[in-house]
Parts: structure tokens; sequence; C-alpha cells
């Protein structure tokens, strides 16, 4: 740039010949072209200006927040950009620092400061949602016991069962890690759940309408739906089961699904999270619902993709931009 | 970016050294003397033939005589040097004044070979020009002159060593042989650039290499991400740079596929000036009389050349009777001049009386030739406007390379990576360069080239459209620039006043004395009108034959009316027609009053007329013609001549009835008619008057601060009387001869600081150091230069540029090509010009009217100012695409603006509104203002860089993060929840990233927002522009009282407006340029900052109107 200027210089007699008397010119007394008395004039309005400026958008954002309330969001749903199709999270997750990218669960079995990175993480979220015990605010949903827009249902850590528990330290130091799952949050969504009605009820016929309809379910999912409907008696309770939003995993590619083992869910009684938990309205105390899944043993040494998906009449999947699913890695070195 | 400097500019002032100190003779020599009036064959300094009597062979030499402007001037076009219209030349009558009596010298018989040549030096350029290898040398010697003895050697050692002969001619092979060894005859047309040097200039200049680097650091970025993060289980973000690429890629290719289209298409104008019309030569051939194309002549064929032809190379003339030639194209001589040894040039046209000529060169070797070849290997000058986008250019470069580097190594600094970094890097290029400017400003150019095209101005090359607004000093020629380039009758002298003559009616008809004088004008004269024009008004008539006999004829027929018919009752018996040596014409006339005897009239110079007389007509009565009547004579003879007008006397007689009779047997050697006592009946003077509207134009180019300078080759006291008409001179002023002559004492008492005003005569300027020429040129405010040869004419050029100033020269011969080439700005005439002054100027009169230059010079202006507005409006939004960047790096929130939506404003949305403002109305005082200084009125100035991104564009800045943390927020990110987010927010593996609200979002939903607020910044842009583009309406009276009359700036906001929303919401667009559809009401966030810019415009513009010169005004005024 150097010398583009003073080529410029040269061709330009009307800028100063010199870019050194240009910085400081001693005849002049000028720095860059200005005096310091003009320097300070401009530097005084330019202040003014920036603070008036400053002034004129701070009114502007201030009566823009007047318009909004801090119990939900301006726009919500299929007005605002996150939509009405919930995505999953999982955890444990890399370092977020050094890792931003990645979604690589990655250990070295019986190396105990490796396994414990990551079920430190699952320890600490478990123990949140223990917290909420204390919450007053939060109800404990027994039954039929539904969320309310004031009010959140309690997310029971008993109900996970004891294999993905802080003692078992989630199974990674035996190398059968507990993943944890959730849905999304998204401001006063509902799922609407396969074979129940618009009155909450079952419905049989509409049961097997919708599992058929449902695009790339897992007949495992299937069966085990239809198998659980049936081994229950009262409808009432059909209807607290299928109001759950399934949950299933599977390696992403032919290989993958060979070299991971079986899945466990957890809990054990319902695989997926229990339509009781919504809506989310931003209720105090609210717990997002999880489950666990136990991968059984997976292929070591070897990079695993595991992709897992939430099923719901109105959900989505879309593997390209991550809807209605999760997906990570797996490697367990031995 | 800049270029280096031009090294013929250079070359070219070494070279004029060798101009200014040439005492050899050749082509200065030939002009310089030629200019004397002693035509080509003008002798040299110390040369025996120097003297006047030397010049007996020219009867007519015109020795520090009075010649008047006279037509062809320049060289005319072939249609009209065929069509003989009355524009054709006329030997000349030669009017020296009173007081430098005249030198008459017998002359022998017209009709014979020159074999003399001896004393009659002719001075040449090299016949066969060297042909060096290198241009250097090549420009040495079209500079040098060289000696040829082609003219000088005994005609029949020509014929021989030419190997012809002149009953014979060349033989077909010889012919053939000869053309194949030197070529057509033809001028070589200048070296033109070929057509992939002139697209690769487009794709390297200006921003280009810019883009070229950005592009380059996205492929890299591509590559490197390919190579060693392959496995990354997301590879969107190296399609991302792939794509970027390609596109900035294309960006650059297509905006220099535009500007090379536009300069192609200003080309092709000039192209349609090259209209070839086929010429044919008579020549001798194999001993027959053939026509021949005009390329196919060679040296040493014999040709005829007759009336109206070009004469088609430089010939020698052999054989002559009556020939003249117009060597005005070369010479800047406005008469024909007699010619009988003669070395012309390529289609010369000549005018009267036939010869016949052995040609001793063709093509570029001819004189033509190689003045073509000098003008066409000057360095054109960079254009003001080249100079100042250069300098923009390099400014903004500057600022993107300076801002691009610093944030690089702060985001480097701040940890993030290398790709990050240079991803950083790439986005602050796209920011801040405008990648649509310098397309627009082409297309701003090239409307004003059209709009500037119907007024007669035509562009060759779009910069010169601007060249005209800078213009300083206008060097004007004087013939048919500033004069209409028609003789015509000014003044009468009769009963011993001075009558001025203008429109019918000032003159009382039934005068005896004025018939007596109307009787001679008409019946001396061969001029008629053509056939066929009878419903044209007199003035417009078309007139064959000599121009001061068509003025004449055109002055009576509007005074009298019926010349034809009056010519037809007084049937013509005999005459003598004009020729050089007697300087009269004579015809004897049956006059059917009372009286039988024959009328004899007689026109001529004056001196000669009145040496014949006796008396002299006295209101109807025959008066002796006294020593007192010489004296008025004289004193009407030197005020007409002061007054620059060519002066003819006219005399009568009636032929004693014993001796000649209507049956007298007239016979050209018997001229006894002529021993009778003349009656001098008066003087008629003529002129070349000046255009109407020229001193108009000249006092509008003056009130803008103009110096109008006039050079031509003509007499210094036609010049001068020209200047003072048209106000080149203004009235008050007086040179230092007038005042000597007013004060009664010798020029050398004068005080020169009296003077204002200076005629310069060419052979004074040749005298001249550098340092007398700076001195002359800085302290006279009107200067008239007489006699000037093409080299002057440089000299000239140069004299003016070396102080400065920016120098625009109008001329239409081939002399004033080089002067042409090395003006900033040169003007050709478009009806008159040569093909070379066209082929060397940059910009063409179509109508010859100094006026149109006037309107150049307005249109130049105010391109300027607008080009100014143009690039400010553009400039503006760099730093509200700059900011979301800097914020980007700085805060980590996620990129309120993408490089894709940057791109949309640079080359979508600014772009027509840009180009409107070229179609915005001048503010009042475009003419009235001095012309700008270019070293302080820069297009870009500091002021306008503060003011557009400083000011302007923050506020837009604030706009348009106004609208992303609006949306953002509404969607449940606040503010505070963004600072810092950046890496999650940007990570794939984030899949649930919680907002203010405690909802999650997935990346593919949170890209979908970052989207979002990025069209919305992009839309308040856009919005912004609105009320920016009205505020770059004025730059200093308010927007209300400038109006909002230019509808195509009105257009452009809607225009502007409805691309936005095409961008906004045709599907598709989300994956195509990342544009998301906006809610309606999220386009109105931006509205109050756009009535801020609005208002805080108006008010700023307000403070300047109301305390110019303060200091606001010194720093707010762009």
């Amino acid at each position: 740039m150097g010398k583009e200027e003073s080529n410029g210089g040269k061709n330009y007699t009307g800028y100063d010949d010199r870019f050194s008397t240009y910085v400081w010119n001693s005849e002049t007394r000028q720095f860059f072209g200005r005096t310091g008395l003009a320097w300070a004039k401009l530097t005084i309005f330019y202040t003014i200006f920036y603070i008036g400026l400053a002034a004129f958008a701070g009114l502007c954002y201030f009566l823009f927040s007047k318009t909004l309330t801090e119990e939900h969001p301006r726009w919500m749903l299929g007005d605002s950009l996150i939509g009405t199709n919930p995505g999953m999270g999982y955890r444990p997750m890399p370092d977020p620092d050094t890792n931003a990218g990645s979604t690589l669960i990655w250990y070295t079995l019986g190396k105990r400061s490796d396994a414990k990175f990551w079920y430190r993480q699952l320890d600490e979220y478990v123990t949140g949602v223990e917290q909420s015990v204390y919450n007053s605010d939060v109800l404990s949903c027994e039954r039929d016991m539904k969320a309310t827009n004031e009010k959140s249902c309690r997310v029971e850590v008993s109900q996970f069962g004891n294999v993905c528990t802080k003692a078992n330290k989630f199974g990674y130091e035996s190398g059968d890690p507990c993943i944890l799952l959730k849905l999304n949050r998204i401001f006063g969504w509902e799922p609407e759940c396969y074979g129940i009605n618009e009155n909450g009820q079952y419905d049989k016929k509409l049961l097997d309408d919708d599992l058929n309809e449902a695009e790339g379910m897992p007949s495992s999912l299937k069966t085990y739906i239809f198998s659980n409907v049936n081994s229950i008696s009262d409808d009432a309770k059909r209807a607290n089961f299928l109001s759950t939003i399934w949950i299933t995993c599977n390696g992403e590619a032919k290989p993958d699904q060979e070299n991971l083992g079986t899945f466990a869910y957890f809990p054990s009684n319902r695989q997926g999270i229990s339509g009781k938990y919504f809506p989310y309205h931003k209720q105090p105390g609210y717990q997002s619902p999880f489950i666990f899944v136990q991968l059984k043993n997976p292929m070591r040494d070897v990079l695993i993709n595991v992709e897992c998906k939430a099923w719901a009449k109105n959900i989505i999947h879309d593997r390209i931009n991550r809807l209605g699913s999760v997906r990570f890695e797996i490697l367990i070195d031995s | 970016m800049s270029r280096p400097p031009p090294p013929l500019a250079r070359l070219s002032k070494r070279n004029s050294y060798i101009f200014e100190n040439s005492q050899v003779p050749g082509i200065v020599q030939l002009f310089r003397q030629s200019s004397h009036g002693s035509g080509l064959v003008a002798a040299q300094p110390g040369h025996p033939t120097t003297t006047a009597a030397h010049s007996r062979s020219y009867g007519s030499i015109r020795s520090p005589s009075l010649h008047s402007p006279a037509p062809g001037s320049g060289l005319w076009s072939m249609e009209a040097s065929y069509s003989g219209s009355g524009r054709l030349g006329k030997p000349k009558f030669a009017t020296p004044l009173p007081f430098t009596p005249p030198v008459m010298v017998e002359k022998e018989g017209e009709r014979q070979p020159l074999l003399r040549s001896e004393e009659e030096r002719v001075v040449l350029p090299p016949a066969v020009a060297k042909v060096e290898d290198e241009e250097t040398n090549l420009m040495d010697d079209l500079r040098k002159e060289l000696d040829t003895d082609m003219h000088t050697i005994g005609i029949q050692e020509l014929y021989d060593r030419l190997r012809t002969n002149p009953a014979m001619g060349l033989t077909d092979a010889q012919a053939a042989a000869e053309l194949k060894k030197s070529g057509l005859n033809a001028l070589t047309p200048p070296e033109e650039t070929p057509e992939w040097v002139k697209f690769a200039r487009h794709l390297l200049g200006g921003f280009s290499l810019l883009m070229w680097f950005g592009a380059a650091l996205c492929f890299t970025a591509f590559a490197v991400q390919n190579a060693y993060m392959s496995d990354a289980p997301y590879d969107y973000a190296s399609d991302i740079f792939m794509y970027l690429g390609i596109v900035l890629a294309s960006v650059v290719l297509i905006s220099g596929l535009f500007s090379y289209y536009q300069e192609a298409k200003s080309d092709r104008i000039m192209d349609s000036f090259k209209k070839l019309v086929p010429q044919t030569a008579q020549v001798l051939r194999n001993g027959e009389l053939s026509c021949v194309d005009v390329t196919d002549l060679v040296v040493g064929d014999i040709v005829n050349v007759e009336f109206g032809n070009r004469i088609p190379a430089d010939i020698r003339i052999t054989e002559t009777q009556g020939l003249k030639v117009d060597n005005s194209s070369l010479t800047g001589e406005s008469e024909p001049l007699p010619r009988q040894a003669l070395y012309t040039c390529l289609n010369f046209p000549y005018y009267i009386g036939t010869g016949r000529g052995v040609v001793i060169a063709t093509g570029d070797r001819t004189l033509m030739g190689r003045i073509a070849g000098l003008a066409s290997r000057l360095e054109n000058t960079e254009t003001p406007i080249s100079k100042e986008m250069d300098h923009f250019v390099s400014v903004i470069s500057g600022v993107a390379v300076f801002f691009g580097v610093l944030f690089f190594v702060i985001s480097v600094a701040m940890g993030y990576s290398w790709l990050d970094s240079a991803v950083f890097l790439i986005g602050i290029i796209v920011a801040n360069v405008p990648e649509g400017l310098l397309a627009t400003v082409t297309v701003c150019l090239a409307l004003t080239a059209k709009r500037m095209a119907l007024k007669n101005c035509l562009v060759k090359h779009l910069e010169a459209v601007e060249t005209l607004g800078s213009t300083t000093v206008i060097c004007s020629d004087k013939t048919g620039t500033l004069t209409q380039n028609r003789m015509s009758v000014s003044h009468m002298w009769f009963n011993g006043e001075i009558q001025s003559i203008g429109a019918k009616g000032n003159i009382n008809m039934d005068d005896p004395t004025f018939i007596a004088l109307a009787t001679v004008a008409r019946l001396c004269g061969r001029a008629r009108f053509k056939v066929g024009q009878v419903e044209v008004a007199n003035a417009f008539k078309e007139i064959e034959g000599d121009a001061s006999e068509a003025a004449l004829l055109r002055c009576m027929e509007t005074q009298i009316g019926n010349v034809e018919l009056f010519r037809a009752r007084h049937k013509k018996l005999h005459e003598i027609p004009f020729n050089s040596t007697n300087k009269f014409q004579v015809s004897i006339h049956q006059y059917d009053d009372k009286d039988p005897r024959l009328l004899l009239v007689m026109k001529g110079a004056p001196e000669q007329i009145l040496q014949r007389c006796d008396t002299i007509i006295m209101n109807g009565v025959e008066e002796q013609l006294t020593d007192e009547w010489c004296k008025k004579f004289d004193k009407a003879y030197k005020t007409l001549g002061n007054m620059g007008e060519r002066v003819l006397g006219f005399c009568d007689c009636r032929l004693p009835l014993d001796k000649f009779t209507s049956h007298y047997k007239w016979d050209h050697d018997n001229t006894e008619f002529l021993e009778n006592n003349f009656r001098f009946v008066g003087l008629i003077s003529l002129i070349d008057p000046p255009r109407e509207s020229v001193p108009d134009a000249v006092r509008s180019c003056r009130t803008a601060g103009i110096k109008v300078v006039m050079v031509t080759g003509d007499h210094p006291l036609t010049a001068k009387a020209i200047a003072r008409e048209v106000g080149i001179i203004s009235p008050g002023n007086m040179t230092v001869d007038e005042i000597a002559e007013r004060d009664g004492v010798s020029a050398n008492e004068v005080d020169p600081r009296e003077a204002k005003a200076a005629v310069i005569h060419g052979d004074e300027l040749q005298e001249f150091t550098a340092e007398d020429l700076d001195r002359v040129l800085m302290k006279y405010k009107e200067i008239v230069f007489a006699r000037t040869s093409p080299q002057q004419k440089l000299t000239i050029v140069e004299g003016f540029q070396k102080q400065g100033e920016c120098v625009a020269v109008t001329g239409d011969g081939v002399n004033d090509s080089p002067a042409l080439k090395k003006a900033d700005i040169g003007v050709a005439m478009g009806i008159s010009g040569s093909d070379v002054s066209k082929e060397a100027a940059d910009m063409i009169l179509l109508d010859d009217n100094f006026a149109s230059i006037v309107t150049g010079i307005e249109e130049g202006r105010l391109i300027f100012d607008n080009l100014k507005k143009c690039v400010y409006y553009t400039l503006t939004d760099n730093i509200a695409e700059l900011i979301p960047f800097l914020l980007f790096i700085l805060l980590r929130i996620p990129l309120p603006l993408g490089t894709i939506s940057i791109l949309c404003i640079d080359l979508g949305t600014d772009v027509i509104p840009a180009i409107s403002l070229a179609y915005e109305k001048g503010e009042l005082d475009l003419m009235k203002r001095a012309p700008r200084d270019p070293n302080k009125d820069k297009l870009v100035t500091k002021q306008l860089i503060a003011y557009s991104y400083g000011q302007i564009g923050m506020m837009q800045s604030f706009a348009g993060m106004f609208a992303y943390f609006v949306i953002m927020a509404q969607n449940g990110y606040l503010p505070g929840r963004l600072l810092g987010i950046r890496k999650e927010w940007d990570s794939p593996a984030y899949n649930d990233l919680e907002d203010s609200y405690g909802q999650e979002w997935t990346y593919y939903n949170r890209k979908q927002l970052e989207n979002t607020c990025s069209t919305a910044y992009f839309v308040s842009i856009v919005v912004c522009q609105w009320a920016n583009l009205i505020i770059s309406k004025t730059r200093r009276s308010s927007v209300f009282k400038k109006g909002f009359g230019n509808h195509v700036l009105s257009f452009a906001i809607i225009f502007e407006t409805a691309l936005a929303c095409i961008l906004c919401y045709t599907p598709g667009m989300a994956t195509a340029l990342k544009m998301m559809p906006l809610k309606a009401w999220w386009w109105l966030l931006a509205v109050p900052f756009a009535v801020l810019i609005f208002v805080y415009d108006e008010l700023r513009r307000l403070i300047i109107r109301c305390y110019p010169g303060s200091w606001f005004e010194d720093e707010f005024y762009y």
C-alpha cells in the first residue's frame, strides 16, 4: 500500500508530494492535513454526533422493547422462524471450546479421566433436574395430569431406573454409554401423538392408520407400540401410554448398524417422552423432559454414526437440516 | 492502479526541443514559410531565393500583406470539392496595405513546364522515410526534416530516376512491381490495440485485482477445507467458499465484459466516420490515360489533376494551367495557393486549373502521411476523469486493504482460526469495494455522451465526456469554428463613406454611385448560382465559384436581386479572368442604356485598380481623382484592412466607340482596351463573419472562468478583428501595438503591464524561449496567436499544460492533429474536419460550431457534479456493509449481513439509483463558477469520504443493526443473549441452542433466522438509500428548492424497491441468495433512520448555506 501511495503522490500533485509531509507538516503545523484545533473540533463534533445517533437508535430500541414481554417471544411457532418442527439435542457433547464443530463422543475405555469428561456432563444435567424437586412451581404430574400454561411437570429422575445413573457412571466406564436425548423446546408446541384423537382419547383405527402413514418408522417401534397397547386393558391408560413422542436410535448407514450392539431405552416403560410435559410456556422451573438411550457394547475402535429420531404426527424428519432428529458419533477405543 | 507515466510524453518533450531549434529545412520550415504566404515554395533562410525579388515566379508574393479569411480552410470533404460549391476557392486578390508597397513582379507565362526549380526550393519531408525498427527513431525521424532533391533536380533527371516517361507513363508491370514494393497509397491506420489486450485491461483494472484476490482467497479456503477437513461431518461450509469464489469471479468477469462492451460501442461510433469512398485518379500508363484507384498509385506515375479533384499523392507538377491548390489542411492557410512546382498530399482537394505531375511519394511517405504519423504517435494525455477514477480506486482499495489486514490481525489475535480470519478478510474486501460503481460510472458517462451527441458533440472516448468540464483553456481555431467559413460582404466604400452592409435596406438603392458600383459588382464575376434552387432563400443558395465572387453575388442578389437576368441583358463580350500577376479581372459588356459604348468593368486589388483610374464617381458625378481623394481612399482602405477584411477595388470605363464595337475582334493577347482611363467606383470589403452564436458562447466561457485563446494560421489583423468581434479580446482591452498607436509612441515605450491582450505572430513565437512563452501565457488574459505552424500549436498547448491548465483544442486540418492529440481534449470539426484530425481528436463537433463546445463544457461540469453525487451515494452504504462484519468479529454475534447480500446491494439495488443521478439537472451556478481546480476539487474528497462513511453511512449502519436486533429479539434472541454466541451459533453440532425465552433452536432454524436478519439489514439499507438518493440530488441547495423533476430518479426508487421485493419474496431465493421473506412491517424498521438522514442532511445544507466559508462548510461540504 505504501508503494501505491507514493505512486499516487507522484501523479497527483494535489496531494501532498510526500506522505510524511501529509502526516506532519511542520510549516502549517498540520497533522494528517489538519491542525490540532481542527482535529479537536472534529473530534468534539463526531463525539456529539455519535452520542446523538446512539441515543436515537437507543430510543428506537427502547420504544421497540416496550412491545416485547418477558413471558413469551413476540413471534411463536409458525410465526417465528423456529417453526413447528422441533429438533433434538443430545448429551454429553464435545468441548465447545476445542471442538465446536464436532459431535463425536470419543474416549478410551479404562481411562478414567477420559470417560469422566463425558459422564460428568450427564451428572450435572441430572443433578440440575433433581433440584427441581424443591421447586414448588413445578407439579409432580401423577397419572393423567398435564402441564398447564403456568405450571410444568417435574421430570422424575427415578423413572430412568438404575442403569443410567450417577452411581453407574452412566455406563461409560463399562463401555455401554448412556446418551441423553431430548426434544428442542419450542414455545407453545404440543405433540400430536399417534392413535389419539382430538379429544385426547385412544382410537384404535386411528392408531393403525397413523402408524401405517408414519413414513420410515422402524417396525420394531411399531411392534413395541402395538404390543404395549394390546397389553393395556383400559383405554384411558392406553391414551396415557400413547401420549408419547417416540424416540428411536439406529446406525446411520448399514455398517454403523452392524457395528452397533443393541439399544436400551430408559424409562423402560415408555420408549419416548411423555406428552404431559408439553406445552413449553416458559413456566417457572421448567425442565426439559428427556430419555436415555444406552448403547450396549458397541464395536470398539470403530467410529459409529448414530441417528436418533423423534416420532409424532407433527414431527417431520429432515436429515440434512437435522429436524426431528439428532445425529452423533461414538468412538470407544479399547 | 495508477498507470506509469506515459513514456512517450517524455519523449515528446525532448522532441519538441528539436522543433524549436530546428533551423534545418523541413516540415517546420515548410509550415512557417508557407504561413508567410509564399506557399510551399518558400525560401530557406540564407538561401539566395529568400529575397522578395526572387519570388518573381510568384507574381503574387504575399509579403506581409493583408490577407483575409478565405474559404476552404480545412480539408473539404470529397463531396464538397466535387460539387464545386460556393466555398470553392478563387485566385487570391492580394491586398497589401497602402503603407506597405506591393511588390510587383512580372511573371512569365503561366503555361510552362517548370524546370527551374533551383529557385523554388521546396522543403520537403524525406521522400522515402527510413523505416526504423524502434519507435523512438521513427518519432525522431518524423520530427526531423530531411531534404530531398526531387523538386530541384532537372525534370528529366527526375523521370530517369523514377524510371518513368512523361509521354508514356509507367508500364503496368512497373506499376505492379512498385506497388508490391511500397504498398498501397493510403495512410496506415493507427495501430490498434488487440481486442484481447483491451479486454484484459478491463479484467485487471479498477477494483478487479482486489476482487480476484478475494476470489482466490475463497478458492484457497475451499481447497484447504477440503484437504484438511474432509472427514468433518458437515461440508456445507466449503461449498459456501466455492460459491462465493465463483460469484466474485463472475462479478469481475461480467463488469469487465460490460465496460469492454461500452468501450467497443463508442469505438464503433468512430468507425462510421471512416466511410471510404473509392477515389480514382487519371493516370498515364502504357501511354494511355486510365482511371486508377487512388490507392494503386505508385511513385513515378504521371497523373492529371483537374478542377475539384483531390491530389492523390505527393506529386511534382510538371505542367500547369492556373493550378491552385488548397493546402490549408497542411498549413492552416485559408486560401488556395497558386501552384507550380508542387508537392502535395493525399486527399488534397485542389481547386482551380488543371495540371499534370509526377508522383514522388505515396501513402505514409507523403507530407500528410508524416504529420498523421506524428500525431498518432503522440501519447494521448490521460483524461482528468480517469485520473480521478484512478485516484478514487486507489483510495478505496487502500481503505479496503487497510481494514482487511487490520481485522485479519485482530481476528487472529482474538483467537479465530486462520480459516475464519481469511473468511473475514474476504467479507471485508467485498464490503469495502463498491463492485458496481465503475460500471455505474461508465453508464453515466455513456448517457452523457449520448446526450451530448444529440447536441452535436460526439465523444469518441467515454472518459472525454467530462474533460470539457475541467477545461480551463480553449485554444480555438478561427476559420470554420469561430467564423462561418463563408465570405460575405461587410462594407462598401463609395461617395467617400464607409457603409456597412447588413440586411437589405440600409443603402440608398437610387444612389447613382451605388448603382455604378453594383453594376460592376454584378457583371464582373464568374460565380453563378447552381441550378435548381428557386425555392432556396438567397442566403442559403449554393454558388459555383470562388468565395469572394460568391460573396459578391450573394450580396447583390440580396440587395438588388435578379443578378442572372441582369447579366443576361448585358452580354459579356470578352473577359480576362483573374490571375495573380495582374491581380485584376476585367470583362467587357454590351450595355443597353442610351449610350452605345461598350462597358468595361474591372475589379481587383484596390491599389491596382486605383492606379488605372483618373476619375472617381461621386454622387453620380465624375470627378478628377485628386490627391485628396487618394488620401481618402488610403484611409478607407486602411480602416477596412484593420478590420481584418479583404478589400476589393472596383472601376469601370466606357470604351471609345471608334475602336471597340460589338464586332471588335477580341483577342487574349491584345489588351489594348486597358489603355483607357478608368473611373473608380468604390471598394467592397469582405470578411468571413463570425458565427452568430459565437460571441455568446465566448462570453459563457468567460463567465465560466475559461480562457479562450485563438490559435490560427491566418493573418494577425484578420485574427484580431475576429477576436474582437467574438469577444476573445474584450472591448476595453488593448494590445501593446494598439496602445502605442493610441498614444502615438513606439511599441517599445508602452508599459507592457497596461496591455491585457496580445496578438502574437508565429515569427515572434518562433523566437520565444520556453520562459518567454510561459510569461506570455501567464500575463495576458486574452491572447491571439496568428500565423502559427502545427508545431507551434503543439508548443502552445504544451505551454499551457505545463502551467497545469487543462487545454481543449479545436481544429480541423491535418496540421492541427498533433495539437489535437496533445490537448487534454481535442475537438475536431465534423463537417470540415479532415479524417486525420478526427482520428486525433477526442471529440467531434458535428455542426462545426464553437457554441457546441459550451454545451460540452456544461455537460462535462454537470457530469462531474453528478458523478460526485453518484460516488457519494454508492460509497455511503459501504460503511453499512462493513460495520456488520466488525461487530461480528468484535462482539461475536451472528453475522448481521451476509456477503451475498452485500453483492445484492452493490450490484443490484444501488446501480439504477446511482445511474439516475446522472440525469440530475445542474445546480444553477454550473456555468458561473470557475473550472474546478484539479488539485483541490477532486471527485472524491476527504469531505465526501468523511461524510458518507462517517455520518450517513453510520446512520445506515445503525438502521441495519436496529432491524437486526429487532428481528432477533422478536424471535427470541434478545441482544444480551447474542453477545459472544457466535461459536455455538455457527456450529452445526449445536442442534439445540437456547434463546432468551428458553426455546431451543436447531442449526437450520438459526441460520434461517440469521438470513432473515441479513435480509432485513439489506432492506434497511434499501430504505435508507431512498433518503440518501434524495439528499444526493443536491449538495448545497435544499431538496425542496431543487424539486423532484428527475423522473428517472423517482423510477429508480421504485425500481430499487421492486428489486428488493423480488430478491426477498421470490421462492428459491432462500437457497440461491440466502434472502428470506420478511414480514411487511419489518420494512418500516429503517424508516425512522431514513427520516433522520433526510432531516439531518437538510440541516447540514442549511448550515452550509447560512455560514459560507465556515469551519462547518470546510469539513462537511463535499
